[in-house]
């Protein structure tokens, strides 16, 4: 074996080296068991390495007969009337894009914009000298894949609400934006995604409401209605639940027509302990269910569960995944997977010590687990694939495959002088 | 038996891959530990890698290099969390120490600290280098030819990389030792 000079050197390395875990957890090959079948494996048509040994007078010979045979179907070809090409056979895009692998080393070139979430001094370094992180401040801006930096970032209605901006949802058509801000009790808004006609949709009802979320066609939010408690986003993405005295809590999913301003309460949704709030509510496409996750905060790190609740039925079930902290579900444009975040920053954010987040997907009946990427803050892109967080904006097909950097000479948006980026919203096509 | 592991798992049989992932899990881990530093991040990469070698494996064309193999994807996974690392959650905490700690102790943890200081800020090409050669044992010849680069690169990776590493515990003062206690 050859080893450089020094050895007692070498010695040490290895000896540091020797002390760490040799043994892989339980549930790694697990996972990979669980995650096998779903795993097409890819099959080549492979040519031998080596050819048969070949005369090379024989080898010489065929060459020229092949130019010969091909100078003769040139000319041929040549002769005849132009053919019309065929006819392309028009087919509905698969929902769930995978595109060819790029060589290209990001996504800079895709259409579109990112609208992103963003906590503490602003990313333009405009903020700079008040090196204090403010998690308070929270805001919207738009980035472009082209650029992904904080200078050329542009926030959107900046100063509007005063109490900012979080937990925003794009509708489906690129058109509106809906929020809520870091007031007590918190507020839900709505506005045009060019920042024109700010409404604040929700009453003075003595409640909070939450994380807003719009349906398909653009004409319902669902958001978390929250009365005798609240919920403690300004002091950063930690979001647990703080109880008002002898109040009792109630918590449930309401749905509110944009067109009438009526809101439906989903009764099988409600809460009555700070652990079963309900987080983050996702439209299905179809807009008949809605996917939810509710979180234990406990004493140790906080657990999860993912729920869907039929809307017409006010049903809810139980999803039953394996991971213990699922959050920040959302529904794949074609309505077969529900993606979500394993230890949600929506939710949770900087609590430390937690492990590092994960991007999982599943069918809606909670089966079929797919790891996607290592990130947070993930949500389903127009054309089916996903951009998440992690530390950079990434761009990954919905198989886990063709994981890039949104634009690998972008910003990394986790620097706390100038702010966190944590959740992208991909607005238009890609 | 492993070769035919191989090729019956090359041929769609899961059970035939999951005996040979399963006997491999160990050390596919603890290379990525030592690359990532990290118990979570190495077992994603080490699934990422187990599932990616069997999506791809009818397209290995030596099913004697399987383990070489099964080692560079797992290398490359590495590469790719590590890539992904997040750092707003980063934190540092500081353990009082109820007991008093014998200096010799307390000095082998300060240096301990320091390496794994050190290694930290390695690039992940120069770890998996550092931990192919000084914990698999691996001759740079074969760390080459795992890692898919050029002897010569390999040497220079290792060659900074250690040189860093001493650099770092040179300048701590954890690492300071007497005239006697150095070696000569």
């Amino acid at each position: 074996m050859t080893r450089l000079p020094d050895p007692g050197f070498d010695i040490r390395i290895a000896d540091w080296l020797e002390a760490d875990p040799t043994v892989a957890p339980v549930d790694l090959m697990r996972t990979v068991e669980a995650a096998l079948p779903s795993i097409p494996q890819r099959r080549v048509l492979r040519l031998p390495r080596r050819l048969p040994p070949v005369n090379r007078f024989a080898l010489i010979a065929a060459t020229v007969g092949l130019l010969v045979l091909a100078g003769i179907g040139l000319l041929t070809a040549g002769s005849r009337p132009a053919t019309p090409l065929p006819t392309p056979i028009t087919s509905p895009p698969p929902a769930l894009r995978t595109p060819n692998v790029t060589t290209e080393p990001d996504y800079s070139t895709l259409g579109g914009r990112i609208l992103m979430e963003h906590l503490g001094n602003a990313p333009d370094g405009s903020e700079m000298p008040t090196t204090d992180y403010h998690p308070e401040r929270r805001r919207l801006y738009f980035m472009s894949p082209s650029t992904m930096t904080g200078a050329t970032a542009v926030e959107l209605l900046p100063g509007q609400p005063p109490a900012g901006k979080l937990n925003a949802d794009v509708s489906d058509d690129g058109t509106q934006v809906t929020f809520m801000d870091t007031a007590e009790p918190a507020r839900v808004w709505v506005a045009g995604i060019d920042g024109s006609g700010l409404t604040q949709l929700s009453t003075d009802c003595g409640c909070s409401e939450l994380d807003p979320a719009f349906d398909a066609t653009g004409t319902r939010i669902a958001f978390v209605h929250l009365e005798g408690a609240g919920r403690l986003s300004k002091f950063g993405a930690q979001q647990t639940i703080e109880t008002r005295g002898s109040d009792p809590l109630t918590a449930w999913i309401g749905i509110r027509n944009l067109r009438t301003g009526e809101v439906t309460k989903i009764a099988s949704t409600t809460a009555s302990t700070a652990d079963d709030v309900p987080y983050q509510p996702a439209w299905s496409p179809d807009g008949t269910e809605i996917a939810f996750g509710r979180i234990t905060w406990g004493t140790g790190a906080p657990t999860g569960s993912l729920h869907v609740v039929d809307v017409a039925r006010d049903a809810v079930r139980d999803l039953d995944v394996s991971d213990s902290t699922p959050g920040d579900p959302d529904w794949s444009p074609d309505g077969t997977r529900i993606l979500y975040t394993n230890f949600p920053w929506s939710s949770m954010g900087s609590i430390p010590d937690l492990p590092p987040p994960t991007i999982v997907s599943v069918l809606p009946d909670g089966t079929d687990r797919q790891l996607v990427a290592s990130g947070s803050g993930a949500s389903y892109m127009p054309d089916g694939r996903v951009v998440f967080m992690n530390n950079y904006f990434y761009v990954v097909n919905a198989d886990g495959t063709g994981l890039q950097p949104v634009n690998d000479r972008g910003d990394d948006l986790s620097e706390l002088n100038v702010g966190f980026a944590y959740i992208p919203h991909w607005v238009g096509n890609p | 038996m492993r070769d035919e592991l191989v090729a019956r798992a090359m041929r769609g049989d899961r059970e035939a891959f999951t005996s040979l992932a399963r006997d491999r899990a160990d050390r596919c881990y603890a290379l990525a530990y030592r690359i990532l530093r990290d118990p979570h991040r190495a077992q994603d990469a080490v699934q990422q890698a187990m599932l990616g070698a069997w999506r791809d494996l009818p397209g290995l064309r030596d099913p004697d290099r399987f383990d070489a193999w099964l080692l560079k994807l797992v290398v490359n996974a590495c590469y790719s969390e590590s890539r992904t690392e997040r750092r707003w959650t980063a934190k540092v905490r500081l353990i009082p120490l109820e007991n008093p700690v014998e200096p010799d102790v307390a000095r082998a943890v300060a240096v301990r600290d320091e390496l794994e200081h050190a290694f930290r800020r390695l690039t992940p090409e120069q770890r998996s280098v550092v931990v192919l050669h000084h914990h698999l044992g691996y001759p740079l010849t074969e760390i080459a030819a795992t890692l898919g680069i050029p002897e010569g690169t390999a040497r220079s990776r290792l060659h900074h990389a250690v040189r860093q590493l001493r650099a770092a515990l040179d300048e701590s003062p954890a690492s300071l030792v007497t005239s006697e206690e150095r070696p000569a």
